[in-house]
């Protein structure tokens, strides 16, 4: 397995992408941003659709709000800035979009660390709980640029409000390192590699902190299975279920508050599943953001230090192993 | 006063006694700015300053009229019921259990729960402006002509997103867009001038680049006056300050801040209906 590293690219990238090729294959696409059009790539697309790029300045609520009248007006409007204002700073106006299940796509850039230096009040770990707790609201995260470009193209052609959370970190592509194709559909989770040992579900960017401490693993004897779930909501049950039974120990790796988002999705789906003669008890663990802001720094080097990296997921796997040795 | 102006005045008394009747059956509503509001939402509708037609509230053709200020809701459902959106005996249900008259009228996916004429879901106050305005630039870019109107309340000017959306409506040229703002001085816990002055509304507005004009609440000819003035093409976006009366209508409740949400006790009902009744038979304005 090599890596081009020429070819790396953010989420972000794919977004702006599968951008231009919605302006050109469906003329209800708009886009909406505040002042950060280069930040969320849409430079293309404002250049080659200008009617269709609509400027808001830096005025988040507002540009919410106008996203909604768009779509009443049977526009499809992508609203895009950071995640921490997006939907940090718009929410009542997002939740009254959300109540007339208004056919917006919500996209939120740099969430988690993806603003680095700009320190903890740009920096997300709550918007993935915001979104999922918001009634008909479909909530996507890519793990890789091809992903968003392909998400992004899904949340168009899907009918009703959807987030799109985009990362600014460079990264190789998901298939370069499975080397294994896989048709993404949304609420559809995506088995990365399949193991009996124990499970990591993740989603965004830290599949490939799960793929490379898989790797590890497996020169341990451990067979690892790893889960992307490019889905929050609505959650591929079935397959989280599916794989804790089988391995019986599941770590939950996100770039996002440690008991929100996609951990407490996982353990109320795990913990439901109980209670069935034939469903065994699993351990679990979490790893994220515990309990606190984050700070200044590089992007890798807060996710170093936060670890969530390779070395923070295998650290966790330890002691979900001793878990799972204590359940039997 | 011509003739339209007596039958509409005359409906607009009706519309208010149904109004009252709503807000004290369901234990809970706002009358302060829906009695307020009648004249201007009689002339919409029924004095057909909106290209609307009941029968058709889906019509392509159609004006937009979306409310920022939700908890005038009975005015807006009495109104629609009067113009013939659907039957008025569905008035009583307002504020009930799964009755699709919500206290804040919703935009819902679901046909059964929507109720005809209402464009929009308001309630959180300062987002209505907005959602016009992007009603108004998709209109736009379709290369479609209908008006969108929006109607706002006074106190809710208090909001920053408001003021986003006045520059962005200038900015953008949004002259498809006509703002109503329910002027009347009052909001929930006192006038607007206690509670967050408002200043030079008016100075304000225009120094966001937007055409204000004025308007008496309660004069139909002011009012049709003034919307066909707010419909000339103009290179800006039209704000109207409908300048009237909370409570218009009932001689306890005009001009006071403590009607702006409070429920009539069973004599005041029966008081305030009686006034109406009166005024309806006798064309008092």
């Amino acid at each position: 397995m090599s890596i081009d590293v020429t070819k790396l690219q953010a989420t972000r990238d794919g977004f702006g992408q599968a951008m231009i090729e919605l302006g050109n294959e469906n003329p209800q696409v708009v886009a909406l941003c505040a002042d950060l059009r280069d930040s969320l790539r849409l430079a293309d697309f404002s250049k080659n659709f200008p009617d269709r790029y609509i400027e808001c300045g830096v005025a988040e609520q507002n540009m919410m709000s106008v996203g909604a009248g768009l779509a009443l007006g049977g526009k499809i409007p992508f609203i895009a800035s950071f995640a921490v204002f997006n939907p940090g700073r718009n929410l009542d106006q997002l939740r009254v979009a959300t109540y007339s299940q208004l056919n917006i796509k919500i996209v939120g850039g740099y969430a988690g660390f993806g603003n680095g230096g700009d320190g903890a009040t740009h920096q997300a770990f709550e918007d993935l709980a915001i979104m999922s707790a918001l009634p008909g609201m479909t909530v996507l995260a890519p793990a890789d640029a091809e992903q968003a470009k392909i998400l992004t193209k899904l949340a168009a052609k899907h009918i009703g409000p959807t987030y799109l959370r985009l990362g600014r970190l460079d990264l190789p592509t998901l298939s370069d390192i499975t080397e294994k194709e896989q048709s993404i559909k949304i609420g559809k989770a995506q088995l990365l590699r399949e193991g009996s040992d124990l499970s990591i579900f993740t989603t965004g960017a830290m599949a490939f902190a799960a793929l490379s401490a898989s790797a590890k693993l497996n020169q341990l004897g451990l067979s690892v299975e790893i889960i992307n779930f490019h889905t929050l909501k609505p959650f591929d049950c079935q397959a989280a279920i599916k794989s804790a039974q089988k391995t019986q120990a599941v770590l939950v790796a996100a770039e996002h508050d440690q008991r929100s988002g996609l951990a407490s999705i996982v353990s109320q789906t795990l913990a439901e599943s109980m209670g069935d003669p034939l469903v065994s008890p699993i351990a679990f663990a979490s790893l994220g953001i515990d309990n606190r802001f984050g700070e200044s720094g590089k992007n890798q080097d807060l996710l170093d230090k936060f670890e969530l990296n390779e070395f923070g997921i295998i650290k966790q796997i330890k002691l979900l192993l001793t878990k799972k040795k204590n359940l039997i | 006063m011509p003739a339209t102006y007596h039958q509409l005045s005359k409906a607009a008394w009706q519309i208010r006694q149904d109004i009252l009747t709503m807000i004290y059956r369901a234990g809970s509503g706002h009358p302060g700015g829906s009695l307020g509001m009648t004249d201007v939402f009689t002339a919409l509708y029924l004095g057909k300053i909106l290209r609307h037609d009941p029968k058709r509230p889906e019509w392509d053709k159609r004006d937009y009229l979306l409310v920022s200020n939700g908890h005038i809701s009975p005015v807006i459902y009495a109104t629609l019921a009067k113009a013939g959106y659907f039957d008025r005996s569905e008035l009583s249900t307002f504020r009930q259990v799964s009755s699709r008259f919500q206290g804040h009228p919703h935009y819902v996916p679901q046909l059964s729960e929507r109720v005809p004429g209402v464009e929009n879901t308001s309630g959180p106050l300062g987002q209505g402006l907005s959602q016009a305005a992007g009603l108004a630039l998709a209109l736009r870019l379709d290369g479609k002509k209908n008006l969108v109107y929006c109607l706002m309340s006074d106190g809710e000017q208090q909001e920053g997103q408001i003021w986003e959306a006045y520059q962005f409506i200038a900015h953008h040229r949004l002259n498809q867009l006509i703002g109503v703002i329910d002027y009347n001085h009052i909001q929930i816990s006192g006038t607007t001038k206690d509670v967050l002055d408002l200043g030079q509304l008016k100075a304000k507005l225009m120094s966001f680049g937007l055409r204000v004009l004025e308007m008496n609440a309660h004069d139909f000819a002011s009012i049709f006056e003034t919307f066909e003035k707010a419909k000339q093409p103009n290179q800006n976006p039209t704000i109207i300050l409908a300048k009237s009366i909370p409570g218009k209508g009932v001689s306890f409740m005009e001009g006071d801040y403590r009607w702006h949400g409070k429920v009539p006790s069973n004599s005041e009902y029966n008081q305030a209906l009686k006034e109406l009744q009166i005024k309806e038979k006798t064309f008092v304005d």
